[in-house]
């Protein structure tokens, strides 16, 4: 799973590398972004400009980060293509995810 | 002479039960409805069908095991599309198939702990196709997934 991870102040912005999030790439994802988590507490800004198809295992991957997010820390996506956000928003997780549709406006919610 | 109509065009292809190996179905399906005429975000939706339905297949009939086969079978009809996908594995209860699943896309915001991380597969497939319906056999469970042309297609109920 590749993903670029770029520090903007105490905050990473972690940009998803991958064409596709199905169910053979969630445990590798899971485990690439949980690497992030595990230097201690940070925010992330999950970029999902590259990825243009996600299936319910890769929406689940996604709201399992959410879950696990320190206490006091964020997580917001931003950049979808359109397959993607049709997908969250079919499934109504559009509702659950904080979505901005860049990453610097996603930054900008982060520090506010 | 069998009712229903009468196929214009038939594809089937077929992959070894790996996940890895889905998303060729996935794009099959995709490149076909866009050829027919549905728009871009019309095709990866059933894309995203058919990729849930063969995964199916895969993590539970065949429980992940791999040296199986699953075959999509297409059919192309005057108005619609049959997307059809077979597996030889164990067959799951119909019942619970074919049941509605729509409640699986309900959430509450402000309780993120209790959304449920899986399970919205059967839901997506509803909510994106015309119809579904699961059938096992006594040698293969079929999965059939209808989608109508552009203007035939069922109106999304908007939130």
């Amino acid at each position: 799973m590749k993903l670029a991870q770029r520090k903007v102040g105490s905050n990473i912005v972690l940009e998803v590398l991958e064409a596709r999030l199905g169910a053979d790439k969630v445990e590798a994802f899971k485990d690439a972004v949980a690497r992030h988590l595990a230097a201690g507490p940070v925010s992330i800004v999950l970029d999902l400009s590259k990825v243009e198809f996600i299936d319910s295992s890769g929406l689940g991957a996604i709201l399992s980060i959410l879950k696990r997010m320190p206490k006091g820390c964020e997580l917001v996506l931003c950049a979808t293509t359109d397959p993607v956000a049709s997908m969250f928003k079919l499934t109504r997780l559009d509702r659950v995810f904080t979505m901005k549709k860049t990453v610097d406006e996603a930054v900008s919610a982060l520090s506010l | 002479m069998t009712g229903g109509p009468t196929p214009w065009k038939r594809l089937a292809f077929e992959i070894e039960s790996r996940l890895e190996a889905v998303p060729l179905l996935g794009q099959v399906a995709c490149l076909l409805c866009t050829a027919v005429g549905f728009t871009t975000v019309e095709g990866s939706e059933v894309e995203v069908c058919v990729v849930e339905a063969v995964n199916n297949s895969i993590q539970h009939a065949y429980q992940g095991d791999p040296g199986r086969w699953v075959e999509l079978e297409v059919t192309l009809l005057p108005g619609q599309i049959l997307f059809d996908v077979w597996d030889s594995g164990t067959p799951a209860d119909a019942a619970r198939m074919n049941a509605d699943h729509r409640g699986a896309l309900e959430v509450r915001s402000d309780c993120v702990k209790d959304i449920s991380e899986s399970g919205r597969g059967l839901a997506i497939i509803q909510e994106v196709m015309d119809s579904f319906e699961y059938t096992p056999g006594t040698e293969r469970n079929r999965f059939r997934m209808t989608k109508r042309h552009a203007k035939d297609c069922k109106v999304r109920k908007e939130d």
